[in-house]
């Protein structure tokens, strides 16, 4: 029969072991991000939009001005949205903001989520920054990580801002 | 049958394995930055403290501490941008940047370079002012909005890609140390560039930071910027 003090013993190794652990796992150096916009686990570029959340839950969608009655399409929203968010993926040139208005306007249009997509990049191209000072407005410049993290968060899509 | 005695013994030896195998389980995320804490030619800081006593107040004064630094070996210029130091730090030393405003760099970007190599004993850059020093890639034709390039009084957005010998690719335990250590200074509203965990850039771990948000970035360095806050860097003293 064991003994009760040995019981208590191994009780007391088990309980340091359980506490030890526990503050391993809590060293700083292991926590995740507290990053507001980027986990290090989200859908990385190469499978754009393939696992991303749904565009519907976005949290800075608003301002719609698409039909109210008109049923949103998700996916087809989304499928609109990964290519402009790939338009631009090397950065926000002047070519490649151009390219990507055309499939940011339809992604709007199929779902009113992705409206503040159109009207950001449609406020970078009226407003671009000049490439040759980095003169023009601090909206154009704010805008563009909107866009970038709208795009890596929503749409799986990795947008350079380096 | 084993005695009473035998079965505490055993009891006592399994308990005390467990705990082994527990400290060698958990060290390495107790610790993930020993090997860049070892491959780091100093010991450094955590916290600014020292290292942010009479940090040169002016931009001219931090680049000449940072010409002083890449005479000395100390600021290394990766050879693509090699046109920042007679293009940006030396003009802003000199006091002649005037003549080519495009060409100047935040005051508290140059502070920042000065902090790093007291506190890690050098560093290397592979950008800073994109408008005169590129490697024909990432340009400012290719990306206006990157803070390499904006704002047009002087960007404030760092490339580094080694601190004191230990590799910075932002997915890696020398990118988290740095981080922590430059959460302790620079002002609220300041970015990090780091991998996004795709384009084969592994599992890597992020400190939580208070003043330095997140966005993705390839690993082949560890972006920092100041964002679009003007505040000064914290906690800077002079004795």
């Amino acid at each position: 029969m064991v003994s009760p003090r040995a019981v208590r013993s191994a009780l007391a190794v088990v309980l340091v072991v359980v506490a030890l652990s526990g503050c391993a796992h809590a060293a700083p150096g292991a926590t995740p991000t507290v990053s507001p916009t980027v986990h290090a686990t989200a859908t990385p570029s190469h499978q754009a939009g393939s696992a991303s959340p749904s565009p519907t839950a976005s949290p800075t969608a608003g301002a719609s001005t698409s039909e109210p009655s008109a049923p949103a399409d998700t996916a087809a929203g989304l499928a609109a949205a990964v290519r402009a968010c790939q338009a631009i993926a090397g950065g926000f040139s002047a070519a490649n903001v151009s390219a990507a208005l055309a499939p940011a306007a339809e992604a709007a249009g199929n779902d009113p989520a992705w409206q503040p997509l159109s009207d950001d990049l449609t406020f970078i191209a009226n407003n671009p920054i000049d490439p040759n000072t980095g003169e023009g407005p601090q909206k154009t410049v704010d805008d563009a990580s909107a866009v970038a993290d709208m795009c890596f968060s929503q749409a799986g899509v990795q947008v350079s801002q380096d | 049958m084993a005695t009473p005695r035998r079965r505490r013994r055993t009891i006592i030896r399994a308990a005390l394995l467990a705990l082994v195998c527990a400290m060698i389980a958990g060290l390495p995320l107790a610790a993930p930055d020993a090997p860049a804490t070892a491959a780091l030619a100093q010991p450094a800081e955590s916290v600014c403290v020292d290292t942010c006593t009479n940090v040169p107040a002016t931009a001219q004064a931090a680049a000449q501490s940072l010409m002083t630094s890449y005479g000395n070996g100390t600021l290394i210029i990766e050879w693509a941008e090699r046109a920042i130091i007679p293009a940006e730090i030396q003009p802003i030393a000199n006091g002649t940047i005037g003549q080519t405003p495009q060409c100047n760099i935040d005051t508290r970007t140059l502070q920042t370079l000065v902090i790093i190599i007291r506190n890690y004993g050098s560093v290397q850059v592979s950008d800073l002012n994109r408008h005169c020093a590129n490697d024909g890639v990432a340009t400012c034709g290719s990306n206006p909005t990157s803070r390499h390039c904006v704002p047009s009084s002087g960007p404030n957005a760092m490339d580094i890609t080694y601190i004191g010998g230990a590799r910075t690719r932002g997915n890696d335990s020398a990118s988290s140390i740095l981080l922590r250590f430059l959460d302790s200074f620079l002002p609220n509203g300041s970015r990090a560039g780091q991998a996004s965990g795709g384009d084969n850039c592994g599992v890597y771990s992020m400190p939580g930071l208070a003043n330095i948000s997140r966005f993705t970035d390839f690993c082949t360095h560890i972006h920092v910027d100041l964002g679009s806050t003007t505040a000064g860097l914290r906690n800077l003293r002079t004795r």
